[in-house]
């Protein structure tokens, strides 16, 4: 009774180590896996990294500077952000309702619905992008009609806004579903009969419960937003100045031989990602906290 | 409040979960609703509190018909077996969250709501911990919470799904017998479901046995214990040995033995079935084959304070028999020994299938 004690409740540690202890790889093989994996991460993510900001920076700052600030690659910077900020709030929105309805609620065509939402990504963002040439271009389905009542999509930011909420349609809706799904309905269920309604049920109970997850997903869908390149390219008609989006003009910059403009441009590119990817490992840990906390 | 259920049948898909169920709660009771998993006791339970729809019948709280009133509306307060506390709150903020929702003309103020969930934590002895979050709680802290959080709206009906389900039997015991003296001092009309029938013998006034979707039987815990109405609650309370025989003339026919058969479900003869409980069995060294069942000693196992004897009778089936320990120790079987065992209060059960 005493030893059993001992191992499992009063000295969990001691239980614990002993395990790994078991279960751990000896050294050498830990060396070489740690190693294989240091070499590997240096060569394919950290060289290419370090090549960028080296590159925009080979002129000194005072060109990185000029680069920045010359007046098309700001403008392609104002519209980057528009876009993000039309986009993000609006996926933010129809992710939270999309993924509400799969996951707490259920409806003939449900798997349906979840695969839909799921099609922006499996299609290339070129088809994204054509399929809104198609539709809303000048020989387009609704062409004709937009020409005659002097509304511009296609080659226009409209165009860009769209074919950008369409490829990041599933970032948020996809992180929400399956954390939805996986804490059940039970706490719905208990605000239902505390007496709660249904606004109320899902602003004080089921939003808060997946509040992280979402910021998750908000995250992932602006990097999206802001790095998007195959479906904008198609609809942005690549005006200087006008529809260039930065991934836009970091290839112009690039094909035109200006190499430490075209490397400055995609250095803030590379820092939004640095930050998306710092914000996201948090959440990430927030997140696992969160799950070893409630059961 | 009173409860009414009438008629009620309820399919999932292919899977019937109750068919034509009707059930009265009077005012102020403590109903336990017993079966098996699958038996439809939760279903029924989820249908009182408007959690889940009826195909047909009729619920009345009150004498009134439930359906007209949406779930939130209905005044029943609803205790889950996993809790579903709401875990980005505070034990206080989850013991205030029905009076906080409600609305503006009829919320109490934040001092009344302050005292009266701190009159609640007091109740169920957890005012220390008000400011924990659930996931620093342990089982029982959390059911306690859950509770405390039903009452706060002042339910007239009080329902509990496996409320003890998860917990481990020490705790559980404590929890059950707080609940009895709780709902003593309260009197709000509960139901509560349960597969364990020691808890529903142990806590409730009346005791609903269910089965397949159907209620077996109804009754107070010493009927539903004493005179089960047919071999599936006899077999569901408690553990129970079978002697197959037959009945001619009102005399019953066990191996040799003959009672007479008294208890008889039904007065026709025939091949019957005899239910004795375990501890309805006396076992003797000495005995004739007219008065006695000749057995054989399989094994002898101490458990706690009883002493399980595990025996094969003359007919070939398998007893088990619980003696207490004085007579145990009085007698001390050895194992492989032969004995004389001798059936007190047994239940007859005519064969109702033809085969």
């Amino acid at each position: 009774m005493r030893s059993n004690d001992m191992n499992s409740s009063h000295y969990p540690g001691v239980f614990r180590v002993q395990k790994a202890g078991a279960l751990a790889e000896p050294l050498p093989v830990r060396l070489l896996l740690v190693a294989g994996t240091v070499l590997f991460l240096t060569l394919f993510l950290l060289l290419p990294l370090g090549a960028l900001f080296s590159e925009a920076l080979s002129k000194g700052w005072q060109e990185y500077r000029a680069a920045l600030l010359e007046p098309d690659a700001l403008s392609a910077m104002r519209l980057t952000l528009v876009t993000a900020v039309i986009c993000v709030p609006f996926n933010l929105f129809f992710g939270i309702v999309a993924s509400w309805c799969t996951a707490k609620f259920t409806f003939p065509g449900k798997s349906l619905l979840v695969t839909l939402i799921d099609l922006p990504f499996s299609v290339s963002p070129v088809v994204s992008g054509l399929v809104y040439v198609l539709v809303f271009g000048q020989q387009g389905w609704l062409g004709p009609w937009l020409q005659a009542h002097d509304i511009k999509i296609i080659f226009a930011v409209p165009g860009i806004v769209l074919a950008t909420v369409f490829v990041t349609f599933p970032s948020v809706a996809r992180e929400l579903i399956p954390l939805m799904e996986a804490q059940g309905r039970e706490e719905e269920e208990a605000a239902l009969t505390l007496g709660a309604g249904g606004l109320q049920t899902f602003f004080r109970v089921t939003l808060p419960n997946v509040k992280w997850g979402l910021l998750y997903g908000v995250i992932l869908c602006n990097a999206r937003a802001m790095g998007e390149f195959g479906a904008v390219s198609v609809v942005s008609g690549h005006v200087r100045g006008a529809t260039n989006t930065v991934p836009l003009q970091v290839e112009i910059l690039y094909n035109e031989y200006n190499f430490v403009a075209a490397f400055a441009v995609a250095s803030v590119l590379a820092l939004l990602a640095l930050v998306s990817l710092a914000l996201k490992t948090f959440t990430e840990w927030k997140m696992r906290q969160l799950q070893k906390a409630g059961a | 409040m009173s409860i009414e259920i009438e008629n009620v049948s309820k399919r999932f898909g292919a899977f019937a979960a109750l068919e034509d169920v009707s059930l009265s709660v009077p005012s102020g009771e403590l109903v336990a609703l017993l079966g098996p998993s699958g038996s439809g006791k939760t279903t029924l339970l989820r249908i009182i509190a408007g959690l889940e729809s009826v195909d047909e019948g009729k619920v009345l709280l009150n004498g009134e018909d439930a359906s007209l009133h949406d779930p939130r509306h209905r005044k029943v307060g609803f205790v889950f077996q996993h809790y579903a506390l709401f875990r980005h709150m505070t034990v206080f903020d989850n013991v205030a969250f029905g009076l906080s929702v409600k609305p503006k003309r009829t919320r109490p103020g934040k001092e009344v709501i302050r005292s009266k969930v701190f009159d609640l934590l007091k109740l169920i002895q957890m005012e220390h911990l008000w400011d924990r979050y659930p996931s620093q709680l342990s089982g029982g802290q959390r059911q306690r919470v859950a509770l405390a959080r039903a009452l706060a709206v002042e339910p007239q009906v009080l329902l509990l799904d496996e409320p003890f389900g998860a917990l481990d039997a020490k705790v559980r015991q404590e929890l059950r017998r707080w609940l009895r003296q709780l709902h003593d001092e309260i009197h709000v009309t509960s139901v509560f479901v349960t597969h364990d029938q020691e808890e529903a013998l142990e806590v409730a006034d009346r005791i609903v046995v269910m089965n397949r979707g159907k209620v077996e039987q109804e009754g107070t815990p010493s009927e539903v214990y004493d005179h089960p109405a047919n071999p599936f609650v006899f077999d569901f309370l408690g553990k129970v040995n079978l002697f197959h025989g037959r009945i001619d003339n009102g005399v019953a026919q066990l191996g040799g033995v003959r009672l007479p058969a008294s208890g008889s479900s039904s007065g026709t003869d025939g091949s019957a079935v005899g239910y004795v409980r375990s501890h309805d069995i006396d076992i003797s060294r000495h005995g004739s084959g007219s008065d006695a069942i000749a057995a054989q000693v399989r094994g002898v196992l101490r458990v706690g304070p009883l002493v399980r004897v595990d025996l094969l009778h003359a007919g070939g089936e398998q007893l088990e028999v619980d003696l207490s320990r004085d007579a145990a120790d009085r007698l001390a079987l050895q194992v492989g020994e032969q004995v004389f065992v001798r059936p007190r209060n047994v239940r007859f059960f005519v064969n109702d299938y033809q085969i």
